[in-house]
């Protein structure tokens, strides 16, 4: 089986984000970057089925600037075979665009699997797997727990707003990664040493993109969310502070 | 005793052919201890041999307990001066006249024969005790194996059918003008008064005869049994560790090949040779908190389990046969449950109990380095603790860049290189992130201003000391920790280092210098202790209160740091300090140690509980801790216990608010 | 005048909340800028939300009623939602950032090559008359917005239950049943849904949710949080930390934080809960926050509106009992 595994580098999600004076984006100085959380469950989900199917070759790849390298690396330290970078600089291309890269990339390369996480930390857009999966005209289900796969037909499930949904589809197709579908491996260090002997092929964003807008949507700006109030932090006994609770929640708020 | 050429013969061969069988049986057992990789332990000969002469004569580690311990000085003395009576014995059956050189001739020789029997008597009676305690009081850290019947069953019958030989030989002689310098036998020939000549020259040959049989049968069991200990001890003892005990060996990560120890061969032959040494004396697991709270780890079951395993592979291993995985145990989950080796808090106690100075836990902490380095198999917990480690350079994880937010409002300098000051603080994670424990560094900070040295901390730039990274058995995340801390220490002068952490005051003692980082460092307890000797600090307030002291692993048994916290706390006027039934070298862990800090505790009893009930009993006012592990499991423990009211301090704390 | 499209939802035979508050988001916006507002629904057997549509602005109702969207089909509603693009051209494409709105928005951003803004928290109009969509980023620490001059046709998913829901009745409404253009064999089917074992609303819909963590203690004890949600009413539900879901005392549905739900409901019971930045940033929206804890300095309180010091397993009961109490009597 071959199997495609589209990761990106984020800042690590304790970082304390800045947003720059232009307020046109964040300050990445000092930020820690990792692979996006979400894309750990896809990468350790494609390992295990490569694990179980012999012969089957897992290829993570990754749209980004020179520094995703490191992510690519800790990639192939947990067990993927194969890495790829596609070099662009972070901004440069819309989420749409880096889809489009993304399934370009793979689309000539007979895929049978191919997952994601199912939000970057970063942006929380959730876009990216369903638009591959559009592009490449497979099918997609979005945010998966649980996968089986078969020989032409992988089940999956899924939490949605009505219960856990559990969805056949026809493969090759696309998934994204939920927390709950796994939990990644800690890489070995014989992985990690072995990691950084491995070769990872890097291509120009640029070379996919062809007649296509690299950015529609630029951020137009960005600001903190507003400050809450300071509470109140009510005292007296259980049973005074109690209903003094009730009062405010019913009188003051009204929302009990 | 006049013997004939023939039975000179016998007598001959008897012995040459125990002495063959049991050198063979020593042989196979030195094979084995050579299978280990090698360890270069021949550094300061003189000291290590003179080490030996305290430990064995004066049985210095054996007596600290005293009970086993007077039992088995007795034994052993009294064995040793009758081996030296036997030997003329027998060389007198090849040579009746022959006398033992020295020893056995004037003017030493009655000052022998006293001590050989008073010693011998001595000996008989503490194997009874021995059998007392082992087959009636039945302690728990002793095992009533047949092996343990057969030795002290010997020991019993070699001494005394050696007494009565001696005293039938008394009794034939009749007129031995140094009779009365062997009481023993003396008391012995006179029960045999009166009996004919011939009888007693006929009891006389077989005793001889018998005595022969049970000593060379006991010399050819040696090796086979745990009585090996004889041997093994003083060659155990000589070669112990002389580097730091916190000490961990360091691991070249890219030239090795495999990184921690998975197979009994890749144990060093030290590490071998240790498990030939136990006696089954059990103190290691009396002491053992894991033991203790019954999670299925026991340092004496480790080195026993090893053992046995050792003998089962070490014929295949000498003949290099190589057999297929599944035929063979696998030492690590099958010979030793996994549970048990990341059960182990690291607390020392095991190697500080054991008096033949195995190395118990260190073994554990090589099998963890294979689990986590070669396999990737540990506690999900810590994979979290690696990774936050990794991205935040704290185990909680919690933003890097919020590290020196505690002191925002405490006016403390923020070291960058090129700065000089005396005393660098090294934080640690606790201090920094843990909420109960910023107040200790708070603590800190106020009486390090009141003490006048300049001082200053690295702020952000201050990562994990990585001590529970390299515990917890991944070497090469302490590594990348360390060596990261130290390129920034490089950067900036300072006299020393004072630490909240008895662990990271460890590992910066005792490891960093393996990655080039030497600095002088002194644990805050300390630092106070000094600045009170010298009169630099005044305490004006008092505190009327009966405190007692849990001591710190790392700080006590690994660094021996027993006496600055009592002195500090003993210097606050009006404390009275009472010391808990387990303290100094005896201190029970707070469970925390060894990276379990980082773990769930799901068998057993929580160690923590078990310290805290023994706290409870002493009835203080106030507990005092001088480590945040301890602090945060005696406080979780309290709490518990529903004990809240009784409030653990840090020694900062105690002495902040007398300041 | 393309017109700002609106993917909605029906519920128990009505509009969902969460298609209402679009409505809302999407009337007040087109008021200002003049354009018309059209609602789709797909389904079988959809029922006459004509009027209710109406009310809430809606000009022209696009049913789309067919046996192959009796259930959720992800494959169907993508070839729906193209067609009327390509047939319509919208300015604008509006769904719920629900898993179900988020997975058809990602696929439709490709398939018609539109610009995606997802997570929608706020939509408005400036001064100057440019639409101003606003969406929190990096994990809810920071919010970004765009505006109309950059806007081409795009597609938003809005997340529930953040807008209002107020109604800008419209004088007409125009009802237009389509048939879809049915892919062949898509090989994409819902074979079931498998609801979870309470009958508590979902931790997205619910008003309120009263949640639990580390000082509950124990999975049984979260039977406190369920009798106090029943005693607030049918729009209360019950939520967990991911300490208490990771300890296996609740599902991962009803995991709140940032490696569970990010939920925004009128009023956030944080019970036992130390409050770690991870929750925080799944329920920091809420707009008032309740916190009871043992520990006068848990984070928790830094952002809540009232706090109780005390006992969660002692506190709880009290509250049930006090709600009882001033219930029971008439106002």
């Amino acid at each position: 089986m071959k199997i495609f595994v589209c990761i990106k580098q984020v800042p690590d999600t304790e970082t304390r984000i800045k947003i720059n004076q232009e307020g046109s984006g964040i300050v990445t100085e000092g930020i820690k970057y990792v692979v996006n959380p979400y894309d750990e469950f896809a990468l350790e989900e494609a390992i295990r089925i490569k694990e179980q199917n012999p012969g089957s070759e897992v290829t993570v790849v990754t749209v980004g600037p020179e520094r995703a390298r490191e992510a690519l690396r800790s990639c192939l330290a947990v067990g993927a075979d194969k890495a790829v970078l596609i070099r662009d600089d972070p901004g440069s291309l819309d989420n749409l665009a880096v889809a489009w890269v993304l399934s370009r990339y793979i689309s000539d390369k007979e895929p049978d699997l191919i997952f994601t996480g199912l939000q970057a930390v970063d942006d929380n857009m959730a876009q990216a797997g369903g638009s591959i999966a559009a592009f490449l005209k497979l099918n997609f289900v979005a945010g998966i727990v649980k996968i089986d796969v078969g020989k032409a037909e992988a089940v999956v499930s899924r939490e949605a707003e009505g219960g856990v949904e559990v969805i056949r589809t026809s493969l090759p197709a696309v998934f994204s990664a939920q927390k709950g579908l796994n939990e990644p491996r800690y890489p070995s260090l014989m992985g990690t040493m072995q990691a950084k002997k491995k070769p990872i092929e890097e291509i120009e964003a640029g070379s996919l993109l062809k007649d296509i807008t690299p950015s529609r949507i630029k951020t137009l700006r960005m600001f903190y969310p507003p400050e809450r109030p300071a509470g109140r932090i009510l005292s007296g006994e259980p049973p005074e502070v109690v209903s003094e609770l009730v009062r405010c929640l019913r009188e003051e708020v009204k929302l009990l | 005793m006049n013997l004939s050429l023939l039975e000179k013969v016998i007598l001959c061969l008897c012995i040459l052919g125990a002495f063959a069988v049991f050198g063979v049986s020593l042989y196979r057992r030195y094979l084995l201890v050579r299978l280990g990789k090698p360890e270069n332990r021949f550094d300061r000969v003189t000291e290590r041999f003179l080490y030996l002469i305290k430990t064995i004569f004066a049985h210095t580690l054996v007596l600290r307990d005293w009970y086993p311990g007077l039992m088995h000085f007795m034994i052993f003395w009294g064995f040793l001066g009758l081996s030296f009576g036997y030997i003329e014995m027998y060389g007198q059956g090849f040579n009746p006249g022959f006398q033992l050189p020295i020893l056995g001739m004037e003017p030493v020789r009655p000052g022998f024969l006293l001590f050989k029997d008073i010693f011998g008597a001595l000996a008989i009676l503490g194997v009874l005790i021995a059998a007392w305690r082992r087959y009636v009081q039945k302690p728990e850290r002793l095992t009533a194996s047949s092996e343990a019947a057969i030795i002290l069953g010997l020991i019993f019958s070699v001494v005394t059918v050696g007494f009565i030989t001696d005293g039938l030989k008394l009794a034939i002689v009749g007129n031995d003008p140094l009779a009365s310098w062997s009481p023993v036998a003396l008391a012995v020939s006179r029960f045999f008064a009166g009996f004919p000549q011939d009888l007693l020259v006929i009891y006389y040959k077989v005793g001889w005869w018998l005595h022969l049989c049970l000593i060379l049968g006991f010399l050819i069991f040696i090796p086979l049994s745990k009585h090996l200990h004889l041997l093994a001890c003083p060659v155990n003892e000589f070669f112990r560790n002389l580097k730091p005990r916190g000490e961990m060996p360091s691991i070249d990560i890219e030239k090795a090949e495999t990184y921690g120890i998975a197979q009994i061969e890749e144990f060093s032959w030290k590490g071998l040779l240790d498990l030939l040494t136990c006696t089954e004396c059990g103190r290691c697991q009396d002491a053992c908190p894991a033991h203790l709270s019954q999670k299925p780890l026991s340092p004496k079951k480790v080195i026993l389990d090893l053992k046995h395993h050792l003998f089962e592979r070490g014929p295949d291993l000498l003949k290099a046969v190589v057999k297929d995985e599944k035929e063979v145990q696998k030492m690590i989950g099958e010979v030793i449950d996994e549970d048990a080796i990341w059960a182990c808090t690291t607390c020392a106690s095991c190697v500080e109990q054991c008096p033949v100075l195995i190395e118990q836990f260190p073994k554990l902490l090589e099998m963890r380095r294979n689990l986590v380095l070669m396999q990737s198999r540990f506690p999900k917990e810590v994979t979290l603790c690696f990774k936050n480690m990794e991205n935040n350079g704290n185990p909680w994880g919690i933003g890097w860049a919020s590290r020196a937010d505690w002191a925002r409002d405490l006016d403390l300098k923020k070291l960058k290189a090129g700065d000089e000051v005396d005393v660098l603080l090294w934080v640690g994670c606790a201090g920094s992130f843990d909420e109960r424990n910023k107040k200790v560094a708070t603590s800190l900070v106020k009486i390090l201003k009141a003490s006048g040295v300049s001082f200053g901390f690295l702020g952000e730039a201050e990562k994990c000391c990585g001590e529970s990274a390299r515990r917890l058995g991944n070497e090469y995340l302490f590594q990348m920790l360390a060596q990261e801390n130290i390129a920034t220490m490089q950067e900036i002068k300072f006299r020393e280092i004072v630490t909240i952490c008895p662990h990271c005051l460890n590992t910066l003692i005792c490891e960093y210098p393996q990655f080039g980082g030497k600095y002088s460092v002194r644990h805050h307890t300390s630092f106070i202790a000094d600045l009170l000797e010298r009169k630099a600090l005044k305490l004006s307030g008092s505190l009327p209160q009966t405190i007692t002291y849990h001591d710190s692993c790392y700080l006590g048994r690994y660094n021996g740091f027993y006496a600055p916290p009592r002195e500090v706390i003993t210097s606050i006027p009006g404390v009275r300090l009472k010391e808990l039934p387990r303290n100094r070298s005896k201190s029970f862990c707070c469970g925390a140690g060894g990276g379990r800090m980082w773990m769930e505790e799901n068998i057993g009893t929580r160690i923590n509980s078990l310290r805290t009930e023994e706290i409870l009993k002493v009835k203080p006012e106030m507990v005092a801790t001088a480590c945040p592990y301890c602090l945060t499991m005696v406080e979780d423990g309290l709490k518990e216990k529903n004990s809240e009211s009784l409030p653990a301090r840090d020694i900062a704390e105690i002495v902040c608010q007398a300041l | 005048m393309a017109g700002i499209f609106v993917l909605g939802e029906t519920r128990d035979g009505g509009l969902s909340k969460a298609t209402l508050e679009m409505l809302t988001g999407a009337t007040r916006i087109g008021m200002k800028i003049n354009e018309p507002v059209a609602l789709v629904l797909q389904g079988k057997g959809l029922s006459d939300v004509s009027s209710k549509a109406k009310s809430f602005g809606v000009s022209r109702l696009l049913l789309v009623d067919d046996e192959a969207l009796a259930g959720y089909n992800l494959e169907v509603s993508l070839a729906v939602l193209k067609d009327i693009y390509s047939k319509h051209a919208p300015l604008m494409l509006m769904l719920s950032a629900s898993v179900h709105g988020k997975e058809i928005a990602a696929m439709l951003a490709a398939e018609s090559f539109l610009p995606l803004f997802s997570d929608c928290i706020g939509l408005a109009v400036d001064a100057e008359g440019q639409i101003e969509l606003t969406r929190p980023a990096y994990s809810g620490k920071i919010r970004t917005s765009l505006t109309r001059a950059q806007l081409t046709p795009m597609i938003v998913t809005v997340r529930p239950n953040i807008l209002p829901v107020e109604e800008h009745p419209v004088g007409e409404i125009v009802v237009e049943k389509i048939t879809p253009e049915l892919p062949e064999k898509t090989g994409w089917m819902l074979q079931e849904t498998v609801k979870p074992q309470t009958e508590l609303p979902e931790l997205t819909e619910a008003r309120i949710i009263v949640s639990g963590g580390r000082g509950l203690k124990e999975a049984g004890n979260f039977v406190l949080l369920e009798t106090l949600a029943r005693a607030i009413g049918p729009d209360a539900t019950v939520g967990a930390s991911r300490m208490a879901v990771d300890s296996g005392w609740r599902d991962h549905a009803f995991q709140v934080g940032q490696t569970g739900k990010a939920v925004s409901p009128d009023l956030y019971f944080a019970c036992g809960i130390s409050g770690a930045i991870q929750h925080l940033v799944g329920m920091s929206s809420s707009k008032c926050i309740v916190a009871v804890n043992k520990d006068p300095e848990a984070n928790i309180f830094k952002v809540a509106n009232y706090g109780i010091v005390g006992d969660v397993l002692e506190v709880l009961p009290l509250l049930t009992e006090e709600l009882n109490k001033v219930r029971a009597v008439p106002a």
